[in-house]
């Protein structure tokens, strides 16, 4: 595995974290 | 190469990323969800209920009562989408740091609401021990962190290939055949593990050689002659050979290793041994 795919998965990581935490309070506020 | 893992279609790189990816974004997303609602059960007390045939003192927040088990349901399956998408050479492991997420998470609500209870009430330690216990859990896992090893191996993955791989190619082991009918070495069909093709390629062009000796088939067959051929006369040491052995006596005479009749007798036993 090549070190730059490497990188862009740890970079993905850090984008699915921060839409997962954003998504995740937009959904609840959505529903409460 | 196809997108940067070796021997890996490209539709299949593609496909594991997302599961990655988007297991991780599921992960985070269902945690938040839950994160959320552990709180507007918090504010009303931590405890609350709703439908059945009982009175309820406390009813739940609206969109509590099914967002907690669909959005714990829900990181288990993230977290198997996860586990497919992880790649076996190389890589982060986000898996690894579920379960601190998890615990971390909803430890900090339990310290929180512990402190800070709602309707200004003195600190809850019922919740605070909750808090502790829950840091406690989710935080000895990230120990292992201070360790570079499993900390590179969970957020950088395994070495697949070192950078001098090429220079130490994989020799398969030799496989011994019990058959002697055949003169030809049976090829290695055994299938070797490794994640260096340079280490696949020898083992697919390599046979195994055999270590058993086989007999030459019947029909080859010449036979021995009758009579052994005799033995070279032993042959006489070259001459360096004897320079550098009185050399070596006469540094040890001069060491003091060997008397003058001890050196006498060796040089005698060099010089005979040149005659004969």
């Amino acid at each position: 595995m090549t070190t730059q795919l490497r990188v862009i998965l740890l970079l993905l990581q850090v984008v699915a974290i921060a839409v997962g935490i954003a998504l995740g309070v937009a959904f609840w506020n959505a529903v409460s | 190469m196809a997108l940067g893992v070796d021997g890996m279609r490209a539709s299949k790189v593609v496909r594991k990323v997302i599961c990655l990816t988007l297991g991780t974004a599921i992960f985070i997303f269902c945690l938040a969800a839950l994160y959320e609602s552990m709180r507007a059960v918090m504010d009303v007390g931590g405890a609350c209920a709703s439908g059945g045939a009982y009175e309820i003192r406390q009813a739940c927040p609206k969109g509590v009562g099914w967002v907690i088990p669909v959005t714990i349901f829900g990181m288990f399956f993230a977290g198997i989408f996860t586990f497919l998408g992880v790649f076996d050479e190389g890589g982060p492991r986000p898996y690894v740091f579920a379960w601190s997420a998890l615990f971390l998470a909803l430890g900090w609500n339990f310290l929180d609401y512990g402190f800070n209870p709602p309707d200004n009430h003195d600190t809850v330690w019922g919740w605070v021990i909750c808090g502790i216990v829950f840091v406690l859990m989710g935080g000895a896992p990230l120990l292992l962190l201070f360790s570079p090893r499993i900390a590179r191996w969970s957020l950088w993955g395994p070495d697949s290939q070192r950078a001098d791989d090429h220079l130490h190619p994989y020799k398969p082991p030799p496989i011994r055949t019990p058959k002697s009918d055949s003169t030809t070495p049976a090829p290695a069909t055994s299938t070797v593990h490794s994640s260096t093709p340079y280490a696949r390629a020898s083992v697919a062009t390599e046979p195994a050689p055999a270590l058993v000796p086989t007999p030459p088939p019947k029909d080859l067959f010449v036979p021995p002659p009758a009579t052994t051929p005799p033995k070279p006369a032993a042959e006489s040491p070259p001459k360096s050979d004897i320079v550098e052995r009185l050399a070596t006596l006469a540094d040890l005479r001069e060491r003091g290793m060997l008397d003058d009749d001890e050196y006498e007798k060796a040089k005698n036993a060099v010089l005979g041994e040149e005659t004969s």
